[in-house]
């Protein structure tokens, strides 16, 4: 069974509709990347599977369980992360404190124990401070973690953004163009990372328009245009797909 | 922990402080200084969330006002009647924002502004209220044999509340559910990928903020012995924003308290006229957004000679973690 089931998707927004009709499945431990001219509706999905709009049809299911309809927080609960296409930090918050909230959820101990600052709340507390330094560690921003987000280059922000996604222990994440900006080192071990992730158990859906990067990361593709699905498969199969090539470049001319 | 004895040293301070100043107008203005500094706390909680209210003063009366009525028609005792005072405040602040924070901070601003105009005119006009004239004769708190009649006992009492509000607030801002708000004012949209309810958050911080305000409107009536309700007008929740905003507005804590000591003393110190203080407070409010847009205490933060002492105590003041 699939991780994630899209059926009949569509998203209008007036009369525009970003997504229309989408049916897509994505399983357990595999990265799926969406590609597809700008405006083609990758976002506007993202924002629909994480929760930021309810879809005008269709639904979403991740594990047999609808979660179309819910709130951004609850979806996240259910085991959705995800980064945004823009840098989305806490920008007055250190880079160590912004992946120590990234944890939100995953306190157990009650608020009246989180208020008075008991022994149990201490200990969880410095449990998810170790944890949060690990995810930095991976990500290679340990020496940074004192600096604030702000200060960072953009590179770094963008890597800070998967480190706090990663910080919510998600089963599926939606990375949203996470190489812009990159340089190609950065570019290099971060898709490195990615690949680390997934044989971790982390599923893994791509929006980039770096085609090279994009080629090398993932096993299957899917290209949306104008909100439709317009092909699928494998890498090799839509390099050549007819509709793929006239969606990016135009048509032929005779 | 030099910290730690630095707060100490600071609170020996201030428990002292009656036996220093003898005259009893300045004890009137300290402790008008820690009232405002509890009002301004209870802004600042909900600014952390990025909402602005705008009727602090409402609550500030509701919690007078219970405290008031309960002593003097039910005869409850006055240790009980002022937490009371705070727990009508918080169930009205609960009944308000649950319905208001559905439509958002813009939505929470309008209403928490409407609200306190009600909340001041229901109290004018309604003869159970005591009207326009007030409500007199409002007994002076007793807990016990001892009758708190003196300034010395008054100053003592207000610095216990202020005292029990900022370890409240720290405990709660240094906590999951702190950093919750954090994440909320710094982004909405990123705090909710992480999951956090941010209605519920913003709820709790309003019902928690207004608690205090309505603790301290308990204390203001049985000092005063009286309450007016022009008082608790509209212009008092605007001082109370310019308080905190003047000490600097991301000093959840220090921020509203060093704003509420400068701006109750300065114009003392100027020795200007009652009719003057609006153009005063008006200048200062424009000097400060100018020349000093992150309030007095980001002086630290922003002058290269302090160096990084400054900007570390600036830091701690914040609640940002220098170290991990």
């Amino acid at each position: 069974m699939a991780l994630l089931e899209i059926r009949n998707l569509s998203q209008h927004f007036g009369g525009v509709a970003a997504v229309s009709r989408l049916d897509l499945d994505i399983f357990d431990s595999e990265i799926l990347g969406l590609i597809g001219p700008n405006g083609a509706g990758k976002t506007t999905l993202f924002n629909v599977i994480s929760g930021f709009y309810t879809p005008s049809t269709g639904s979403v299911a991740l594990k047999g369980e609808r979660v179309s309809g819910l709130r951004p927080d609850e979806i996240a609960k259910k085991g959705i992360g995800r980064t945004f296409q823009q840098t989305v930090l806490f920008m007055r918050s250190s880079v160590f404190d912004n992946v120590v909230t990234g944890f939100h959820m995953n306190y157990t101990s009650g608020l009246m124990n989180q208020f008075l600052h008991t022994r149990s709340a201490k200990d969880e507390e410095n449990g998810i401070k170790k944890e949060a330094a690990r995810i930095l560690e991976f990500m290679g921003l340990s020496a940074l973690k004192d600096e604030l987000a702000q200060n960072l280059p953009h590179g770094h922000q963008r890597t800070l953004g998967i480190c706090v996604a990663l910080a919510a222990n998600p089963q599926l994440l939606l990375l949203d163009e996470p190489l812009t900006g990159m340089n190609p080192t950065e570019t290099l071990t971060t898709l490195d990372h990615i690949r680390q992730l997934k044989d971790r158990g982390i599923t893994i859906i791509i929006v980039e328009h770096n085609m090279k990067a994009v080629m090398s990361l993932c096993e299957r593709l899917v290209v949306l245009n104008h909100g439709e699905k317009i092909a699928e498969g494998k890498c090799e199969e839509i390099q050549d797909n007819k509709a793929v090539i006239e969606a990016y470049l135009g048509k032929e001319r005779r | 922990m030099r910290k730690k004895s630095l707060i100490a040293c600071a609170l020996i301070l201030l428990v002292l402080l009656p036996l220093v100043v003898k005259n009893p107008y300045i004890l009137h203005l300290v402790i008008y200084t820690c009232m405002y500094s509890v009002l301004g706390m209870s802004f600042s909680m909900m600014w952390k969330n990025r909402l602005i209210t705008a009727g602090t003063a409402g609550f500030w009366a509701v919690g007078g006002y219970t405290s008031a009525l309960l002593v003097t028609k039910l005869a409850v005792p006055f240790w009980l009647a002022m937490p009371a005072g705070g727990v009508a405040s918080a169930l009205f602040a609960l009944f308000i924002f649950s319905i208001a924070l559905r439509g958002g901070p813009l939505v929470f601003f309008s209403v928490s502004l409407v609200s306190a105009f009600i909340v001041m005119e229901v109290l004018g006009t309604v003869s159970f209220f005591g009207g326009w004239e007030g409500l007199l004769d409002i007994p002076g708190p007793r807990i016990g044999p001892y009758l708190f009649f003196t300034k010395t006992s008054f100053y003592y009492m207000v610095l216990a509340i202020l005292v029990l509000n900022i370890l409240a607030f720290h405990a709660l801002y240094t906590s999951r559910i702190g950093r919750a708000w954090t994440a909320i004012g710094s982004s909405t949209r990123l705090a909710e990928v992480q999951g956090v309810n941010i209605y519920r958050y913003r709820l709790a911080a309003s019902v928690i903020g207004c608690f205090w305000a309505g603790v301290i409107g308990s204390f203001y009536a049985h000092y005063q012995n009286l309450l007016i309700p022009t008082t608790f007008s509209f212009l008092c929740s605007i001082y109370v924003q310019m308080y905190a905003l003047i000490g600097g507005l991301n000093y959840f804590i220090a921020g509203p308290i060093v704003g509420s000591f400068v701006m109750v003393f300065l114009p003392e110190l100027l020795r200007a006229g009652q009719e003057y203080q609006p153009i005063f407070f008006g200048a200062l409010l424009i000097l400060i957004i100018i020349f000093l847009p992150g309030g007095l205490l980001s002086i630290g933060e922003r002058l290269p000679w302090l160096g990084r002492l400054g900007g570390r105590i600036g830091r701690r003041l914040r609640l940002v973690s220098t170290k991990s």
